[in-house]
């Protein structure tokens, strides 16, 4: 019953319907309509759900290729501590790790965000929640290298140091903020050895 | 917090949630208005990265502030990685879920009130999807909804959020606000009188994208299209929900007007033939498929707001959308059976609601 034929193959009915950021240098955002029937955007990697990761896949591209295609060292380097996300890794599955990533990628994230966005400055104007975030970002850091650590020491069967690490974590949640900084501090400043 | 796997819910299966009841504004061609804001907790990795522990730890620290949300009724619970196939298909074609979250892996689940306006998705692509979904035009209500059980939720869970990004999601597309806002319309005559990319090109031209009934692979059904914002940061929740809200008029003067021109002398006794033709399909059919629901359930639906249908009510309409889908016709007979034998029940089951 769908009025249009699928762009692809061009008989069947499209009933995959998709705008995408298309490959421009310009400022602002170049939208294209896609309009596929199922087997045909299945063929493009274009499932039922997938919508958001093609459109990353189209920013990732994008930007690539505005870069001359070759991610730079530095891009390719990209890799977070706490989750162990790469940046090719984050290009390849169109999701994130953990929230340190945003901070971690933040260089080759900018301009795939404003295209995505379709904004200038991809700054947040929005809601936030309450409290404030300096404090925030150093409890959830530091339980984020926690649950790392925990994992590790459970899949190396460091079964004592799991222990350890899993009262740490519990420590923190109850007891918040000094003691993330606290600790925090310790291992991040060699001058407070 | 009621239910378990299949326990505890009741005749849903006969009935749909508070969002198909219709009534209220431009009910004759918007379905239902939708929010979901998408949240994270600080402190763990997204599910790309997350163990099978600490899947579960997210769930264990969800449960308890999702059973004290301000509700309607007491939540049900449904532990989706525990589900049977048919009960995660049928919360999909409810719109409780995702097909994303049925599909998943480790533990997920989702809670939602009895009249089922908000739902709350743990672990589907971020920790935690919030939805609040209103019968027709409802935007500012159930973004209203959604902003106390996020605040509920809020006092209970901290979430990753920055400065600059504002809250942050699994993929870049979410983050920022988090929000996504979607119209659900009804537009028969757009499709009848081939002006349906005209929606597509309004929803172009504004940055916003279009879906069908059940996401992308579902257009052709029943001429349902879902609108919604494509961008979430460097924007306020205010400035996205107007934005929606500033192109609707334009859709609905579009539908408006091609339902006009289908009444118009000349055409009129084929649309009166087709909504007519419809109902008697529906009234006599032994054996129905799910498209073919759909499609005349369409057609009825257009009778009824133009007045060329009368004695059926747009709620009945609304309703069978949901309850002909497969899962919902295996459910009321509380087994799994093959497409045939469902196409009979389903056959049955809506000669039965619209007999006279
Ligand atoms: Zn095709
Ligand atoms: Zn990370």
């Amino acid at each position: 019953m769908s009025a249009m034929v699928c762009q692809s193959c061009g008989e069947n009915p499209a009933t995959f319907h998709l705008t995408e950021i298309s490959d421009d240098a310009a400022p602002g955002m170049q939208t294209t309509e896609l309009h596929y029937c199922e087997a045909c955007a299945a063929l493009a990697g274009l499932s039922q759900e997938s919508a958001v990761p093609s459109m990353i896949a189209n920013a990732v591209a994008s930007v690539t290729s505005a870069a001359d295609a070759a991610p730079t060292a530095e891009e390719e380097g990209l890799h977070c501590p706490h989750c162990g996300m790469t940046f090719q890794e984050f290009k390849r599955k169109g999701r994130l790790g953990c929230p340190r990533d945003y901070e971690v990628f933040s260089t080759p994230l900018e301009s795939m965000l404003q295209k995505m966005h379709a904004c200038g400055t991809p700054r947040h104007r929005g809601r936030v929640p309450r409290g404030p975030f300096e404090v925030r970002n150093i409890v959830g850091d530091r339980l984020l290298q926690l649950r790392r650590e925990l994992h590790e020491a459970v899949a190396g069967e460091r079964y004592e140091e799991a222990a350890r690490v899993r009262d740490e974590i519990q420590r923190i949640e109850h007891e918040g903020i000094d003691i993330a900084l606290e600790d925090g501090g310790r291992d991040s400043d060699p001058l407070a050895l | 917090m009621v239910g378990k796997g299949d326990l505890g819910l009741g005749d849903m299966d006969r009935r749909g949630g508070e969002w198909l009841r219709g009534g209220g504004p431009r009910s004759e061609i918007v379905i239902s208005s939708r929010v979901r804001l998408a949240r994270n907790l600080a402190g763990f990795p997204f599910l790309a990265c997350a163990n099978e522990d600490q899947k579960s730890e997210i769930v264990d620290r969800v449960k308890l502030p999702l059973a004290q949300l301000p509700l309607a009724s007491s939540p049900y619970y449904v532990d989706v990685d525990d589900a049977a196939e048919t009960l995660g298909s049928f919360l999909v074609e409810r719109h409780l879920i995702s097909r994303e979250l049925q599909h998943g892996r480790g533990a997920r689940g989702v809670a939602f009130g009895s009249d089922e306006a908000v739902s709350v998705m743990v672990n589907e692509e971020d920790h935690i999807r919030i939805q609040s979904i209103k019968t027709s035009l409802g935007l500012e209500e159930a973004w209203r909804t959604a902003v106390e059980i996020d605040r509920a939720l809020e006092s209970e869970l901290d979430f990753a959020a920055s400065a600059t990004f504002g809250y942050l999601t699994a993929c870049p597309t979410n983050v920022g606000t988090g929000l996504r806002a979607s119209v659900m319309l009804h537009l028969p005559a757009m499709v009848q009188m081939k002006q349906i990319e005209k929606l597509f090109n309004a929803a172009h031209r504004t940055g916003l994208t279009v879906r069908g009934f059940y996401g992308e692979g579902t257009m052709a059904s029943g001429d349902l299209y879902q609108i919604s914002n494509q961008v979430t940061l460097a924007v306020t929740e205010e400035e996205i929900l107007a934005g929606l809200e500033a192109i609707l008029p334009t859709i609905l003067d579009y539908e408006r007007k091609c339902r006009d021109e289908l009444l118009t002398a000349r055409r009129v006794i084929s649309v009166e033939d087709r909504c007519h033709r419809a109902l008697a399909l529906l009234r006599a059919a032994r054996v129905l498929s799910s498209d073919e629901a759909m499609a005349n359930l369409s057609a009825v639906r257009l009778g009824i707001v133009t007045g060329i249908v009368t004695g059926l009510d747009v709620e009945q309409v609304n309703e069978l959308f949901v309850l002909t889908q497969p899962a919902h016709i295996q459910k009321m007979r509380g087994e799994t059976i093959d497409p045939p034998a469902r196409d009979a029940v389903r056959a049955a089951f809506v000669r039965e609601n619209l007999g006279r």
